[in-house]
Order: C-alpha cells, then structure tokens, then sequence
C-alpha cells in the first residue's frame, strides 16, 4: 500500500514537472508602448523581427542575421522544429480561406467547422517555444466584398487570448486601405498587431498606417520588389521584371530607409521569399533560383539585417539588353532571327559563370500569390562570346517568350535577369 | 322490446354523436425523412472491396491504396490509403462510381440526405485532412466540399474509427451546373500528404440546417445622399489639414493644406458611404454627380470612387474650373457629373465603398453642402446646370 502510494507520488511529480517544463518551453512574448513608440518583447528582452517567408535555406538565413520565420498555416508545422532550433522565432499563420476561392462568410457552417479545426491548431501549437505571434488568416480582404470575414478573424482572435494569454494575436492584409484599417479597427478588437503585405505600397506604408488611423502596432509580413501585378507591361502583356541587381537594391533601401526607420510604430518584417516559387517569372519574389542557389537578393538581406555585406558578395545583374535596347523597353522580334544579350554586371570576384535559358511567357490569370505551375524549358542554342555577349537564335514559332540569364560566382550564388519578347512573323 | 330498440336507437345516435369524422384523405402519405432514403435504391457507395466499384486504386509512388481486413467497421475490408504529393503526381484521387455506374438522382434527398463514412488516422490526430469530396454528373460537371468538423463525431479526426457526415447540401450542386439527378460518381481527391482509412461510405438520412446570414450591404434607390459628418470619414480631424468646423447652419469640411508644409503628403481624405460596407449605386450613379461650395479658395482636385468589385477598382475625375461657378466673391458652387469620371461606365456600382478626394495644390477653402445628387443636365455642360440651380 504504501509502496503504491509512493509510486503514485513519484509519478505525479514527475508529470508534473513535465507538465511544468512543456510550459516554461513556451516563451512569453508582449507588446509594449511608451513616449518612443511600440516593441515587441520575448521573455522581456526586445524582439525586433528579422524575418522571412521561409521554408527551407534555415542555415543561410541564420547567418544571414535573420531571427524568425513567418509560416503562412500549420501545414508544415515541422517548420517550427527547424526555426526553434536555429534560436529563430515563428509567425504560425491559422489559414482561413479567403472568399476568392469560393469561400462563403454567410455560411455559418463553414464558417463555424473551419474556425473549429484552427481553435484545434491553436491548442496543438500555443506552447510550441519558437512561437512568436498568431497569423490569422493571409490576404482574407483581396478580392472580398463580404465583410463578415472579420467577425471569424475576431472570434479566433477571442479564443486565442482566452487559451493562450503568451502570444498577440495578427491578421494580415493585401496592402491597406481605410476601409480595411476601420473593418479590423471596430469588427477585430482583439486583433494586437496589424499585419501587412506590401510590395510597391511599402514606399507609403508607415504614411498610410497612420493616415488610415491604425493605432496599433504593425508588421511588414511580406515584402520585396514591386511584385507582378504592379509591375509595367509590354504591349502584348508580358511583366517586365528588374534585374537581379535592381532588385537587391531595392530590397535593401526599402529595408533601411521604411522598415527599419519606423522605430515607433513597426515591429519588424518578413521578407518575401526566403526560397523560390512561380509567379509570372520563377524568378521574381524568390531569393533563391529553383536549383536553390542563393541570389544576390540574399546578400542584400543579410546587408540588411547584418548592418554589413557577407564576405564574398555576389555578382549582380544591373541591366540586361537585347539587340541594345534594355529589359524596360518592348523587344518584338521575328522568327529565326540572330539576338544578341548583353549585361551590365557589378562582378565581386570569383569565377563568373553565365547560363542562358527560353521559356514560353506565362499566362497564368493566378493572384495573390496563389499557386502557379512551373514552366518547361524550351531548347535553344545559346552562343557565349568572351565578353559576355550571348546570341542565341530566335524560335520559329510566333508567340510570346521570355529568356533568363544567369551569373553565378563559383557555381554557388548567382543573379539573374530575365527579357519578354514576342515573336511576330 | 320497443323499449330496448328505443335505447339502442338513442346508442346509436349518441355514439354516432361521439365518433369523430374521418375523409379517406386524412392520413398524411409523405415520406419521411428517414423513409425518403431509405428508398433511395443506391444508397451503398462503399461497403467492401468484393461489393463496390473504385478507381483509383493504382498505386504508385505518391499513392498506396490497400484493402485490409483487420479493423473493418463494414464488409470483409476497408480502404486504407496513404499519399504524398510530389510535383511528379499532381492528381491523386480515387473514385466510386457506385451502384455500377447508374446515373444516381439525388435531387430529391439532397436537403435530406448525407454521404456517411467512417474515418480513422493511422496513427495521431489531425484537425483536418487534405481530402476533397466531389460529385460529378455525367456531363463531368463536378462539385466540390470537404469534411467539417462539426460534422465529425466527436468533433476529431484520430486513429480511432470516428463517423463523418458529409450533408449533400453542402456540395452545392447546383451554383455549380452539376446535374444532381444523373450523377456518375463519387470523387475522393487527396492533397499534400497523408494516411487514413475508409469505410461504411452510405447515403444516410441526415437533417442539415443551412444557416445563411444575409449581405451587409446596402442598395441605393434615391438621391441625394449626404456626404456630412455623420458618415464615416478617414483623414480628417487626426489631419491637420482637413478638419471639421461648425456653421450656423451645419459644419464643413475645412481644407488647409500647404504642399510645402509639414504635413504635405496629408493631401487625402475620404468617406464610406455606406459605414465601409458596399453600397450598390448601379440604380442611380448615370444621372448623378458630386456637389459642393467652396467658401474661400478655388484650387483643382481629385476626386476617386472606389469599388469593392469588378475592374477598375477606381475611377478618378479632376476638379476643373468648367466644374465650378463663381456666385460671389470667394464662393464657388460645383458639380461633378459621375458621366465625366474617366471609364465610369466600367466600374462596378454595386459595390461602390468609398469616395476619396486629394488635394493638388495649396489651398485654404470650406467645403460646404458636399453631397450626391441627381444631375438632370449635359455632363459637359455643368456651369449651365448649376447656374439653373441657382435660386
């Protein structure tokens, strides 16, 4: 008898030291406001977010000086794992679907049964010790017109505080707008931080933020470059994409001169994308080429959060032409015909090496970063002269085309650049 | 004897008195519920590998179907099937054309009805699981829903057997042109990665409350709408250079901007007209425009309507001077015909949200009597309109 008492007495505290330990994992993060503006405090100590879009390249982006990861849903909830063991902290999105893919918010059982599976998420994931804030719902206003999308944002926002008093509570939106800024305002109270995509609209964000009226703290939860959907066309409607080297420095300067100088109001961001995905190009939003090579995007970003560049830099696509005429200009070219590519490249040293690649345009109608297939490559014979002069002979087919060149140093960081043209008989 | 055949005349009389009257009609023949699909011939979509039909059960790299015995709620076996989706397998599905490809009318029990299945993990316990459900007709229309968890006994998905409900209701098959009355078959599409087993799949009778709510927005019949400070206004007040100011008969909108000034890029401002919800203006926006005095300065500016739907999103007009009427020393009276705003008849009005105004130049005015109203007149001939207005 009494060994069993014993027995259940050793069982008890040891599960309650377990118990105890599971929670202590859990850090404590909490907004903070004084004279000088908001911060975000983890376990008491300042937690300015250096983060990414990332699913993968953990190494790079840890040395790279970043310290969290943003994760758009639970899916891939292994992905905490990996941040908490590179001492990274997590934005968890709860992924509510948006009304542009078919969703309907008056419906009150698919309201009720999807906001019952992610009360489920919450629970499994609170005390997870790399979770920094909750990210409910990813672009739920884009294309929307039923506003009662709020009134779920809110109610998982509501459990959140009940169940788990450690983490604030986000909601992210395409861009801002006032109408956006009043529906979270007065439908979301519960809602800590306002999340925010911005590609082109950063250059007015903090602007707006406070224009708008939001009063809260924010978070750039995705930015880069201009994305697709801003960017100039061609007269048939190709997007026009910047080169690498453009693109580098405009990540950089709106890291340094938006993000990081409004101290008072912004908590940081996540940069879009720590990896490579298609979207128009299969090289516009991601840091890395579909190889998984790092671009110079990546040593941008590390610039950014370092304060320095890494020690071998990248070399850096500035501009790109076609028989002379750069990547802003209309290039209509005809069948069968001998171009010639020439770049502008900022060469860091290291063993330069250049690869030349036909594609067909996309045509993809996709928005707001929804999945987009990859694209096959065509053959083409590419000629590469000493002098980085590439020529290469035009398809037979009319049609619209779009041709990628790609500077590596010593096979392992590359830029890139890519040209739309059209062939016309 | 006259006496007992008097009583049992009375008897008789009293008890037809008490016998309450019955038509051949009274007896109510509706099925129920219950008897509605329980007469449904095809109710079995899956009870075991020897009684039904599938497809999809192939396997491949990126998909494991097996039938196994151990464990089985109906029948010999039940469907175990394990998936990862790779960019090599894009489609992973598995089908039921069941009752033999019969073309299946569920038209009658889809209010009724539900596909019942049992569902177990292999092992853990998910809140979700990646997999579609999708009837398609036999013109290849199909309609899609997935598993609510509401709906899940339990209100989990784990390693034990749980009963699912899937309401016919919620496929919606008719916003989706999909014939509910000849239905082929049964799709199960399966996403990302996953291990579960299947059985007992059966058409049950299944009461399912649709619970629609109705749209916030709000439909204009009738000009003029007032554009004062009981609406809901951005960028004025936290603004320095628009605020509110009180009149005799009102307040205005007072503009005090300065493009060099601190405040430069607080050039905007704007109004819900409908509290940020939609408000559907298709009936009245083409015989309309924006109205208003300026007391004080003339200085040109935009003015946007803003859309929730359609392309574009927005539609601007410039103030120009051919706007405004001069009625006395620094008092304009102005109009903006909706006809002159640059593709106005693109936008779409019944999801008008929001009205914006930008100031280009510096400027120190009162904006008096700002409203939407009807405009009877040419768009190109505004100051002839205004000027008619005048008293």
């Amino acid at each position: 008898m009494i060994a069993c008492a014993i027995r259940f007495f050793l069982l008890s505290s040891l599960l309650l030291t377990w118990h105890s330990f599971c929670h202590s994992q859990a850090a404590s993060v909490a907004l903070k406001s004084d004279s000088t503006g908001w911060v975000l405090l983890r376990n008491g100590e300042e937690h300015f977010v250096k983060g990414a879009g990332a699913k993968s390249h953990f190494g790079l982006l840890e040395k790279s000086g970043a310290n969290s990861i943003r994760l758009w849903s639970t899916n891939k909830s292994a992905l905490l794992d990996s941040a908490y063991e590179r001492g990274m902290t997590v934005m968890l999105g709860l992924y509510l679907r948006p009304e542009r893919t078919g969703m309907d918010y008056n419906d009150e059982y698919a309201v009720e049964g999807q906001l019952e599976e992610l009360k489920q998420e919450v629970l499994k994931y609170k005390d997870h010790p790399a979770l920094l804030l909750w990210g409910i719902g990813n672009e739920v206003d884009l294309q929307y017109t039923n506003t009662r999308v709020w009134d779920a944002v809110e109610e998982l926002a509501t459990f959140i505080h009940q169940v788990d008093p450690n983490h604030p509570t986000s909601t992210v939106l395409a861009g801002i707008d006032p109408a956006k800024i009043h529906m979270v305002k007065t439908h979301c109270p519960s809602i800590d931080v306002l999340g925010v995509n911005a590609y082109g609209s950063i250059e007015k964000l903090p602007l707006n933020i406070r224009r708008f009226g939001w009063e809260k703290p924010y978070l750039v939860t995705e930015w880069g470059v201009n994305g697709p959907f801003e960017a100039p066309r061609t007269a048939w409607g190709a997007k026009k994409e910047p080169p690498g080297g453009i693109k580098a420095s405009t990540r950089l300067r709106r890291y340094e001169e938006i993000i990081s100088a409004d101290s008072s109001m912004c908590l940081g961001s996540y940069c879009f994308l720590w990896g490579q995905k298609q979207e128009s190009t299969a090289t516009w939003h991601g840091l890395f080429l579909s190889d998984g090579r790092p671009t110079d995007g990546v040593d941008a970003m590390h610039k950014a959060w370092h304060g320095e560049w890494p020690e071998k830099r990248t070399p850096s696509i500035q501009n790109v032409y076609l028989n002379d005429f750069d990547w802003k200009q209309d290039h209509v070219l005809t069948p069968r015909t001998e171009v010639n590519i020439e770049i502008e490249l900022d060469d860091w040293g290291g063993e330069i090496s250049l690869r030349c690649a036909l594609f067909p345009e996309s045509t993809s109608k996709k928005s707001g970063g929804d999945f987009q297939e990859s694209l096959r490559e065509i053959p083409a014979d590419f000629s590469f002269a000493e002098d980085d002069h590439i020529t290469f002979l035009t398809p037979e087919e009319p049609g619209a085309y779009r041709v990628f060149v790609t500077v590596c140093r010593d096979e392992m960081k590359c830029s890139s650049a890519s040209l739309p043209f059209l062939i016309k008989p | 004897m006259r006496e007992l055949t008097a009583i049992g005349i009375a008897m008789l009389w009293m008890g037809c008195g008490s016998i309450p009257e019955v038509t051949l009609y009274d007896v109510d023949l509706t099925p129920t519920v219950e008897e509605q699909v329980r007469n449904f011939p095809h109710r079995h979509v899956f009870m075991d590998s020897d009684n039904s039909t599938m497809f999809g059960v192939k396997n491949h790299p990126c998909k494991r179907v097996k039938f196994i015995q151990e464990n089985s709620v109906e029948g010999k076996d039940h469907i175990s099937i394990e998936w990862n989706q790779t960019d090599s397998c894009r489609y992973l599905g598995i089908g039921f054309p069941w009752a033999n490809y019969a073309g299946k009318n569920l038209r009658l029990i889809e209010d009724v009805a539900a596909l019942q299945f049992h569902l177990r993990l292999d092992s853990g316990s998910v809140s979700k699981v990646p997999m579609f459900f999708s009837l398609v007709d036999y013109a290849g229309k199909q309609a899609n829903t997935k598993i609510n968890l509401l709906n899940v006994d339990g209100k989990r998905i784990d390693d034990t057997w749980r009963i699912v409900h899937i309401p016919l209701s919620s496929f919606h098959a008719a916003s989706k042109g999909v014939n509910l009355e000849n239905i082929k078959e049964l799709r199960i599409e399966f996403q990302r990665h996953g291990f579960v087993h299947l059985d007992a799949m059966q058409i049950v009778p299944f009461l399912h409350e649709e619970r629609k709510l109705t749209s916030r927005g709000a439909v204009c019949r009738s000009l003029p709408v007032a554009l004062d400070e009981n609406q809901r206004w951005w960028g004025v007040g936290g603004n320095p250079a628009v605020q509110w100011v009180e009149r005799g008969d009102g307040s205005s909108l007072s503009l005090n901007y300065n493009r060099d000034g601190l405040n430069r890029e607080w050039n905007g401002f704007g109004v819900a007209l409908n509290d940020w919800e939609v408000l559907d203006m298709s009936q009245v926006f083409s015989a309309s425009a924006l109205t208003f005095q300026l007391h004080g300065q003339w200085a040109p500016m935009t003015f946007g309507i803003y859309s929730a739907k359609g392309s574009p999103r927005s539609i601007q007009s410039l103030l120009g001077k051919e706007h405004c009427v001069q009625t006395a020393d620094d008092l304009w009276s102005c109009a903006m015909p909706i006809k002159n705003f640059n593709r106005y008849d693109e936008l779409d009005w019944s999801a008008t949200r929001e009205l914006r105004v930008t100031m280009m130049n510096d400027i120190q005015t009162k904006m008096v009597e700002f409203q939407w109203e009807e405009y009877r007149g040419h768009p190109l001939k505004v100051q002839e309109w205004i000027e008619r207005k005048q008293p």
